[in-house]
């Protein structure tokens, strides 16, 4: 689950409501056995500690626990309130295998959700069982980084029971991106900061690779409760071929079962880097233009929650007009000017006011 | 799952998106100064941001709405943040030039640094592409990510493609500057040992000219082999090789030496797969001679699908792969003259790590060494250097080449300067002489030392007291390498009790409270209060991370690989009986221990102990397996042995000529597997021949079978297949007749002998059916059984609704995701399917034409197909973008992915190929590889370039000369002759190169409409049938 900006800023402002710094701090160690200091810089205000803490749970999957612990283990009754609502009802019990897949989402959350009726597919199936995969690379135009809210709705831990993990090898803020970069991500965000051991000035790189591999590869084999790890923007950084090749024994480890409670999502990666014995045998799903047929049932489908549905002559031109925004690869700027378009007609048909 | 969380499920979710979109929208207005200064920043401190402009927000809101649309680098608690991806983008947008952009990042001076600020700030300090020359790696990289944001935005940029080849070129050299950065003392006798192999420093004086002269001689009466540098871990071979190639390969030089560097510590690196040592030289070499590329035609993606290919090679179906992987090994042999004769210098070769390679058995190394026996036959000026730790196989070809420790000189030359860069260093070269003395001349070592300084400090050697300390130190940590570096680096006050549980406590590999009691206590003379004292221990131990990894398992610590690897030997030759009592202790606390991990533990305490192979079989349970992987190089040769076999590792011919009959069938069957997949088929046979083959060792007997096959010996194939078959039946072992089956159904149907092979085909899907778990052994038999029915036709003599039955059946098969991943591991099997049943399942198509690419003939067919039916407009569409695209590169390996776009316009005709493919290759197997000397009469001869000059044009024989002769047709024959002469030039160039076969079968396959053609083909591959 992940909040958006608005929903960050009512959390924030009744956790001020309902604790000082103190009590906040006392709970958190309670509740979620974590200490404000290891997480917040010193000497902020409590506002801002509150909100850094949000962005934390956040990054660090623990959200759902958090507003868990806000709804069941304090007293104070807006932040049960709001706990409760972000937490949303206790969902339904999964579809059972050989089930039929549930349709697509059109919003999650407060997103719009066009056309990844594929990864989705992958996604219920893999929460099912019914899809042994587990890896999956994730890759294709605009929008790859947009798969994390649908992943991370599926990996929901009220839902599957696993925790989602979430890396961003661009947030490294280096330049050469290596191996040890890539598992010191990995180990700060399953382990903790600082737990990967020390960088041996004596090994060749590609030795570190080998033994950065195998320590992971060990150490990812040991978990003991469900994991779904997602390594995102993997195109924004030039990887070196340790990097790369600490990649690729992982994926080769965990698609063949060596780590049975992990399954790992790798954004923006090209499937043909993880070179050719183990490229053959990982899923890819590509992100790709919408059809027009795809924007068509978006539409309809908010229409339909907006109770308004369309008529034909209503919906035909609303969708050329989304449909000819985007170019057959769109880029940013495109997506940008299509999401603006989108929020306007939305607006016009809940209104009642599409032509 | 829940399709709509959040319990938003009615038009009060529409409108609260609505709204969240609203206010974000009016929230990036406010922010927008805030979003604008960050954006030209790779990363920031909150604290110090000032916004581009003047900004109407509180800053205190501004910020928290700025952390909404951020992210932290590193531990949150350092206040680094970096602007989210599409923020930046838009913010960059909003700018829009360079003047607003310089503007934004004036307003925060002080902020930001790194290479990827400086991408940025060169991005945006002038109008023009900034110069890429001199940029070092870093800068490089750091300028790529950020042109990455500002693509689209201004221009103009610098080149995309021309700064990632600068990347890759660097990325090359990087390992080797890496290895080099701390210092290097000239090895001069081996760098010109090496120089004088490869040939490419101007001779250092006349004699060793004449040295050179008189070497290069040598090499072709010899066949050059390689020269092999081989020497104890940390002697260091890769750092003089890393010195060789910067010195000679640096592309500052006016003329870099062409090279490649194979690693065997990178996992793609198979020696028991030759392919994956060219898909890497390929890529190597394209980096440093990207032009080549255009010439070559898309050889990396050949490689690639060769590799795919030969995954999972099936020998009984004829060596799919051996054709593509010969033509892989000419055309990058073609590539290396090429470059060679292009630059005027030699093409070096460098395969390091080669203990690694060792790891996976010799006929690992002998597939590895015919490799490099092929190159360096094919291409004059080829150089190969190899390194590892032993002097390998004697059966290896190689000039060996023993590196020793440095000269005593050098050695103090290394400790100076190592200990340059430290506070008060460099130390006195009279000190540096001390140290030498007391270590020796190994460079590791002396590293080592030279850490033990850094940590100490260089003014405790000033000081009698402090020199003595330094130098006991210095003792123990030759002895004990890096173990004492790291404890010494990392517990900052020395702990007595510690330092002893690390030494001895490195025996054993898993260390929880309950071994620091029961088996390390006594050995390590701790005097253990209690249970809380130990425990206090191994939290001590916890905090380790450079000598133990406390996350691998809840309450244990495991040793590092890494650090164990180097330790090891040293301990063990110092300890006396100490590791013996260890070991002793650890079986005994172990054995009462349930857990997998515990029952791994002790059988690898009892493995060093040399326990006998009966008493561990007892213990021995296959999912241990991966718990006692990392144990094997650590054992002596009885307890390697039985490891070997239970973790499948090939054994050398010495242990396996020990081994008892079960564990040698099970290591030759292994080693079989890696022969005849590496081509190497008397050898197979060779290994089969060691022992006599037990009656009921099906399994082997199939191999032999296979072996027989592809020599060409059918008859005793099967003869031998009959036999076994016989053995099974009277045991009733239905798993071990389905195999043996299944090849005697594909050897009569390589032979011709339909109607036999499709009952065999029946008896081994019915097999396959009660076998229930062997899903795709059934999908095997069946497809066998759909092709042998359509070769068959009306004389199949089976009822239509048995067949209809069978393709159902397949299907249902395929729907599993399980087995559709099984699949894509037997390439063989996967065109076979998708030659069957492809036609009503598209993606299978798709995958076997990705996978395993398709043939040149192939693309002509298709032309000549779409020209004939007239296809609709759309599908010749897509063809006419393709086709020419595809044809103009001359090859059309390596596109299986780029055809495979065509594959739902045309499933049809990829069906029909995929089939007409599975049939000739069975047909191919049926007929002795040895067919060189096939030809025509005169009258089927001219028949031939009759039907040749009727129906194909002289860019279609362009790309079928080149295909097969990596040739263009200019070097084959007179191009400005008239068509009938070339034509005629054409074929009587084939028959001198004993080729004919496959020009006519090329032929045949490019127009497969054509009876004359399908006949001479058939000729040419069964003479007396036809």
């Amino acid at each position: 689950m992940a909040l958006d900006n608005i929903q960050r800023e009512r959390l924030r402002e009744a956790m001020l409501n309902a604790f000082v710094r103190d009590s906040f701090e006392l709970f958190l160690d309670d509740k979620l056995g974590i200490r404000l200091d290891d997480i917040v810089p010193r000497d902020k205000p409590f506002r801002y500690e509150c909100h850094l803490v949000i962005i934390w749970a956040d990054r660090e999957g623990q959200l759902p626990s958090l507003l868990a612990a806000m709804r069941d283990g304090q007293n104070n009754p807006p932040l049960k309130d709001l706990a409760k609502e972000l937490l949303g009802p206790p969902p339904p019990p999964p579809t059972p295998p050989g089930g039929v897949t549930a349709a697509h989402p059109h919003l999650l959350g407060r997103r719009p959700l066009v056309n990844r009726t594929s990864l989705w597919t992958h996604l219920d199936e893999v929460a099912r069982g019914v899809r042994k995969d587990r890896v999956l690379l994730i890759n294709g135009g605009v929008g790859k980084t947009y798969s994390q809210w649908l992943i991370g709705h599926a990996c929901d831990p009220a839902r599957s029971g696993g925790r989602l993990a979430y890396v961003d090898v661009n947030a490294a803020g280096v330049a050469n991106v290596d191996a040890r970069q890539v598992a010191e991500l990995i180990a700060n965000r399953l382990w903790g900061p600082g737990t990967l051991g020390d960088d041996t000035d004596l090994a060749q790189p590609q030795r570190v690779a080998h033994d950065l591999s195998a320590l992971m590869i060990n150490r990812l084999a040991a978990l003991t409760a469900p994991v779904w790890l997602i390594v995102d923007e993997l195109d924004m950084v030039n990887l070196d071929l340790s990097a790369l090749e600490l990649l690729r024994r992982l994926c080769e480890a965990v698609q063949r079962g060596e780590c049975d409670q992990l399954w790992l999502f790798l954004v923006g990666l090209d499937r043909l880097k993880l070179g050719p014995k183990v490229s053959p045998y990982v899923a890819v799903d590509l992100v790709e233009r919408p059809l027009r047929a795809d924007i068509e049932s978006h539409i309809q489908a908010l229409a339909v929650r907006a109770g308004k549905p369309l008529s034909e002559e209503q919906l035909g031109p609303a969708v050329d007009e989304l449909d000819a925004l985007l170019p057959p690869a769109p880029d940013h700027a495109a997506w940008e000017a299509f999401h603006d378009l989108l929020v306007r007609k939305s607006g016009d048909i809940a209104h009642g006011v599409l032509p | 799952m829940n399709p709509e969380p959040n319990g938003l499920t009615d038009r009060a979710s529409v409108l609260a998106w609505l709204a969240a979109d609203q206010a974000q929208r009016d929230a990036d207005r406010q922010l927008a100064p805030y979003l604008n200064a960050a954006a030209l920043l790779a990363t920031f401190k909150l604290e110090g941001l000032q916004p581009d402009g003047h900004a109407t927000q509180p800053r205190a809101d501004a910020l928290l709405e700025l952390i909404n649309r951020s992210r932290p680098v590193g531990d949150m608690r350092d206040d680094i943040w970096q602007l989210d991806e599409a923020q930046r983008r838009s913010a960059l947008r909003r700018l829009s030039n360079r003047d607003s952009m310089r503007r934004a990042r004036r307003a925060n001076p002080g902020q930001g640094s790194g290479a990827i600020q400086q991408g940025i700030d060169l991005l945006i300090a002038a109008d023009t592409p900034p110069r890429l020359d001199g940029m070092v790696l870093d800068q490089l990289l750091g300028l790529e990510r950020a042109l990455k944001w500002f693509e689209g935005v201004v221009e103009p940029l610098p080149k995309a493609a021309e700064l990632e080849a600068r990347i890759e070129r660097e990325r090359q050299l990087a390992p080797m500057r890496k290895l080099l950065e701390r210092g290097f003392v000239d090895r001069v006798p081996y760098l010109v040992q090496l120089a004088d192999y490869v040939g490419v420093l101007p001779p250092a004086s006349a004699l060793r000219g004449v040295l050179r002269a008189y070497k290069y001689i040598a090499y072709l009466i010899d066949r050059r082999p390689p020269l092999h540098l081989h020497g104890p871990g940390g002697i260091g071979k890769s750092a003089l090789l890393a010195k060789f190639i910067l010195e000679h390969a640096d592309p500052d030089h006016a003329q870099p030496l062409p090279f490649v560097y194979l690693d065997f510590d990178r996992g793609t690196l198979d020696p028991r797969q030759p392919q994956t040592l060219l898909d890497e030289a390929i890529r190597q070499l394209l980096v440093q001679f990207p032009e080549a590329g255009a010439e070559i035609g898309d050889l990396s993606s050949e490689a690639a699908e060769s590799s795919a290919r030969l995954e999972s090679v099936e020998p009984a179906k004829g060596n799919l792969h051996q054709a593509g992987y010969d033509s892989l090994v000419t055309r990058f042999s073609r590539l290396l003259e090429l470059i060679s004769s292009r630059n005027q210098q030699p093409v070096l070769i460098v395969l390091d790590t080669l203990e690694e390679a060792e790891y996976h058995g010799e006929s690992a190394m002998r597939i590895t060494w015919g490799l490099l026996a092929e190159l360096l036959r094919r291409v004059d000026r080829l150089r190969i250097v190899t390194a590892g730790r032993s002097e390998l196989f004697r059966s290896l070809q190689r000039e060996p080449v023993e590196v020793t420790g440095l000269e005593d000189s050098m050695a103090v030359a290394m400790v100076v300067q190592r200990s340059e860069s430290m506070p008060g260093g460099p130390l006195l070269p009279a000190d540096a002489q001390a140290i030498v003395k007391l270590v020796g001349t190994v460079p590791l070592s002396l590293a080592l030392a030279a850490n033990v300084v850094l940590a100490e400090g260089i003014d405790a050697l000033r000081d009698t007291v402090g020199r003595q300390k330094m130098f006991t130190r210095i003792r123990a940590e030759q002895q004990q390498g890096m173990l004492y570096r790291r404890i010494l680096d990392h517990v900052k006050t020395h702990s007595a009790e510690l330092e002893k549980l690390a030494n001895p406590g490195l025996i054993v590999r898993r260390i929880t409270r309950g071994v620091i009691e029961n088996v390390l206590a006594g050995p390590c003379k701790l005097a253990l209060r209690d249970s809380d004292h130990a425990q206090s221990l191994f939290d001590n131990l916890a905090r380790e991370v450079g000598l133990v990894d406390a996350y691998r398992e809840s309450g244990a610590l495991w040793h590092l690989p890494a650090v164990r690897r180097i330790m090891l030997p040293d301990l063990r030759a110092t300890l006396g009986g100490l590791p013996r009592l260890i070991h002793e202790s650890a079986v005994t606390y172990y054995q009462s221990l349930p857990g997998e991990v515990e029952r791994a533990e002790a059988i690898y305490h009892r493995l060093c102990l040399g326990d006998s192979g009966t008493d561990l079989d007892a213990l021995w349970q296959p999912e241990l397996a991966r718990h006692l992987r990392g144990a094997y190089e650590e054992l002596d040769p009885p307890a390697k042995l039985w490891l070997a076999d239970k973790l499948g590792i090939e054994l050398s011919a010495e242990l396996r000529a020990q081994a008892d009959q079960a564990t040698w069938e099970r290591q030759a069957e292994q080693r079989v597997r890696v022969l005849l997949a590496g081509g190497l088929v008397e050898d197979a046979l060779q290994t089969l021949d060691e022992r006599p083959l037990d009656p009921a060792a099906a399994t082997l007997h199939g191999l032999k079978a296979d072996a027989l096959k592809l020599l060409g010996r059918r008859k005793e194939a099967v003869a031998t297949l009959d036999a076994a078959l016989v053995v099974a039946g009277h045991a009733g072992n239905h798993g071990a007749m389905l195999p043996l089956l299944s090849r005697l159904a594909f050897l009569h149907e390589a032979g011709g002998l339909l109607a036999e092979a499709l009952q065999l085909a029946r008896r081994a899907l019915a097999l396959a059916r009660g076998l229930r778990e062997e899903r795709l052994e059934e999908l095997s038999a069946g497809v066998a059984l759909l092709r042998l029915s359509r070769k068959l036709g009306t004389a199949a003599a089976l009822p239509a609704a048995e067949v209809t039955g069978v393709r159902g059946a397949m299907y249902g098969l395929l729907e599993d995701h399980a087995t559709r991943a099984a699949l894509r591991s037997r390439p063989a099997l996967l065109m076979e399917c998708a030659a069957e049943l492809g036609r009503d399942d598209e993606a299978l198509l798709v995958e076997a034409v990705s996978t395993l690419g398709i043939t040149p003939d192939a693309l002509l067919a298709l032309q000549a197909e779409a020209r004939q039916r007239q296809a609709p407009t759309q599908q010749q569409d897509a063809l006419d973008k393709l086709l020419p695209e595809l044809l103009a590169l001359r090859s059309s390996r390596g596109i299986g992915q780029r055809v495979a776009l065509l594959v739902p316009l045309f499933p049809d005709f990829f069906a029909r190929h995929l089939a007409q493919v599975v049939d000739s290759t069975l047909d191919a197997t049926a007929a002795p590889r040895t067919r060189s000397d096939a030809s025509l009469s005169s009258a089927d001869t001219r028949a031939l370039i009759d039907v040749v000059m009727r129906r194909f044009e002289s860019q279609d024989l362009e790309l079928l000369a080149h295909d097969l002769y990596d040739l263009p047709l200019n070097a084959v024959i007179n191009v400005s002759s008239n068509y009938a002469s070339r034509v005629q030039q054409l074929v009587g160039f084939a028959r001198q190169r004993g080729t004919l076969g496959p020009l006519v079968q090329s032929l045949a396959r490019s127009r497969p409409d054509d009876d004359v053609l399908r006949h001479l083909a058939q000729q040419l591959i069964h003479p007396r049938s036809s």
